[in-house]
């Protein structure tokens, strides 16, 4: 598995730019430029100290949009934030879906990672949480070892694409933190995840 | 135990033992070697059995509020069994002419002409915050009694007293020791997060354990019942945390990077097993708790979790996916004899050792969808014992081996159901004042005597 993931990083960095037009790729620049939009009408109301404020802005809203406060009733607060918003918050870096009960990533999340990979180099200060995610099936405690080898399985795709090991910390949530509270194949196949959180 | 005949066969041998009880006694006689219902045989007669009003010392008149949650716990208790036909209080012929007689005096004709072959009679008093209550059973045929016991508590302490002369009924009249007075945890996300409760065996005296607002999961107790292990999110990533009952003391046991998950107790108390990810992919460890000391049990590319020792501490079943979906398997607790007990189906899990060491309880994913099954311990013999009814995962055997707990999703919301140990009588446990999701019950093991 390991051996592949090499040989297939540079198939997939031809791919990316073939598959750069998909979809996904796509709603997730549109929803990045929509969020930036208010900082931009806020800033001008700054009075003086508006640059240091503007450097302040951008990594504390990165974290309240990113962090899932886990005090707070957590069914309905996924409900409202489906899979593709949930990335909106971090920029450029997107979620990563899985199949049922494994680990290894999926060829058509590889555009996907190459582009959070992208990202990662272009953003060379930042710090990220990888963090795995599964669906309700099978039992809590596996689904917890399950979703740290997804978070793993992510960490070494994206060393191998050179971005720093100490850039990428990882930690499994299992099926604790659904997306989507719900019990059918499409909330499944959704929470099935790797999603990303800016750390500094 | 020895082998025995259907059940209430009132005998020369209950009657020998009941001559060495005083009528005031404090102490229980326990001990008859007559069996009264052999809970091994699935489809005896129930015995029928009588329960009188528990009065309060020195009133003949009405039943107290009291009085009535005492009977009413107790025979809920006897209910639970499946044992017991509790004669219908309307049948009760009331003694009369009692002037001058104590108020626990018993009129045996009057039990024996509505049927009854037990009776269970009680007083109580209070004093204070201060309840004392006094139970006895008796034969009524023999016109004997076969246990009694007083007992002195807080008022609040009320269910646990009926709890536990339950218990000593059901030992006076199977031989065994009854689960009345145990009890559960268990997880629930009532408030987003998810936290610990407690709770006894029937769902009631509910106790949160965990406040931490985050995600706290896998609770397991101490062998003596008086410590509890989970995993919480609370600094972060999963760590391992250990807290002492009586005080509330948490211990943090266990912080390797990664995840620290599924921790059980040793059976000795010495030991628990664990998964960390902290080499590389989630194994088992072993951590000695004289010292601290870190033994890895486990060394493969694949996940390994969820174990669960055998009685004896000499083995361990587990999940792992080497052979590429999650099976059970079983290792010796120094690491060798690594063997595979599961092939049918695609995810096998959560298994549990039963406390009498012959079974290992599991849940299986058929057809879409988690059921619990049973088998051996060298993997043969598989029943399912849940079916159509959701998915069934985490059982949790009672101290006695008769009973299964575990986590269902058929009323839509996971609860905590309990089931006799063949699948029979499965029913919700209906946590008091707990809502939301339900998930981990862990059975503890009978309280410590004294």
């Amino acid at each position: 598995m390991k051996r592949n993931k090499q040989s297939i990083f540079a198939i997939v960095f031809i791919l990316f730019f073939m598959v750069a037009g998909c979809m996904k790729v796509v709603k997730e620049e549109e929803s990045i430029q929509k969020t930036a939009e208010p900082s931009a009408v806020t800033q001008p109301q700054q009075p003086e100290g508006a640059e240091a404020a503007k450097e302040e802005a951008v990594p504390v809203k990165e974290e309240t949009v990113a962090e899932q406060p886990i005090g707070e009733e957590m069914p309905k607060a996924a409900a409202a934030l489906p899979a593709a918003e949930v990335s909106e918050g971090v920029e450029g870096l997107m979620v990563v879906y899985f199949d049922f009960d494994r680990f290894t990533i999926r060829d058509d999340m590889k555009p996907v990672l190459d582009k959070n990979a992208g990202w990662l180099r272009k953003n060379q200060d930042v710090k990220i949480e990888i963090q795995g995610h599964c669906d309700e099936r099978g039992t809590n405690e596996y689904n917890i070892a399950l979703g740290e080898r997804r978070a793993q399985s992510i960490k070494k795709y994206l060393t191998d694409s050179g971005i720093n090991e100490a850039r990428l910390n990882t930690i499994s949530y299992g099926e604790e933190k659904p997306a989507d509270p719900g019990h059918t194949e499409d909330a499944w196949g959704k929470n099935r995840r790797a999603e990303f959180v800016i750390k500094r | 135990m020895p082998p025995s005949r259907r059940y209430y066969l009132f005998s020369i041998a209950a009657a020998f033992v009941a001559m060495n009880c005083a009528p005031d006694m404090v102490k229980t006689c326990l001990g008859a070697p007559k069996i009264y219902i052999d809970i091994n045989t699935p489809a005896g007669k129930r015995l029928p059995i009588a329960v009188s009003d528990i009065k309060k010392l020195g009133d003949t008149g009405t039943q107290s509020e009291i009085g009535s949650s005492l009977r009413d716990i107790f025979i809920s208790d006897l209910d639970f069994t499946g044992l017991f036909d509790v004669i219908d209080k309307k049948a009760y012929i009331e003694a009369h002419d009692v002037a001058g007689k104590k108020t626990d005096y018993v009129e045996f004709k009057n039990w024996r002409l509505i049927g009854a072959e037990a009776l269970v009679t009680g007083i109580f008093a209070v004093g204070g915050d201060e309840l004392t209550v006094e139970f006895k059973l008796f034969d009524v045929f023999q016109e004997k009694m076969l246990a009694g016991r007083r007992y002195i508590g807080k008022k609040a302490d009320l269910r646990k007293i009926a709890h536990k002369f339950a218990d000593d009924v059901m030992e006076s009249l199977t031989g065994e020791r009854g689960i009345f007075d145990t009890r559960f945890l268990f997880a629930s996300n009532i408030s987003g997060s998810k936290e610990i409760y407690m709770s006894d065996y029937d769902g009631y005296n509910t106790r949160q354990i965990t406040r931490n607002g985050s995600i706290n999961l896998s609770p397991q107790w101490s062998p003596d019942g008086r410590r509890i292990l989970y995993t919480s999110y609370k600094e972060g990533q999963p760590y391992l945390y250990m807290m002492e009952l009586s005080t509330g003391k948490e211990t943090r046991l266990s912080n390797q990077p990664g995840i620290n998950i599924g921790a059980r107790w040793s059976p000795s108390g010495q030991e628990i097993v664990l998964t960390l990810s902290k080499d590389g992919n989630p194994e088992l460890y072993v951590i000695e708790l004289q010292g601290m000391k870190l033994k890895r049990l486990t060394n493969n590319w694949a996940i390994d979790v969820s174990p669960s020792w055998s009685p004896d501490g000499k083995r361990l079943a587990f999940v792992s996916d080497i052979g590429g979906n999650p099976h059970i398997y079983m290792i010796y607790s120094d690491g060798t004899g690594l063997a595979r007990l599961t092939y049918d189906g695609k995810y096998n899990a959560a298994p549990a050792w039963s406390p009498r060491g012959d079974k290992i309880a599991f849940a299986r994913l058929t057809e879409g969808r988690f059921d619990i099954c049973i088998m051996d311990t060298d993997g043969t013999g598989q029943i399912q014992l849940t079916a159509n009814s959701g998915d069934n995962e985490n059982p949790s055997w009672s101290p006695d081996g008769r009973y299964i707990a575990f986590t269902s999703t058929r009323n839509g919301t996971p609860g905590i159901y309990i089931m006799k140990n063949n699948g029979e009588s499965q029913k919700r446990v209906n946590m008091e004042n707990v809502k939301g999701g339900k998930t981990f019950p862990a059975w503890s093991p009978y309280p410590e005597t004294k």
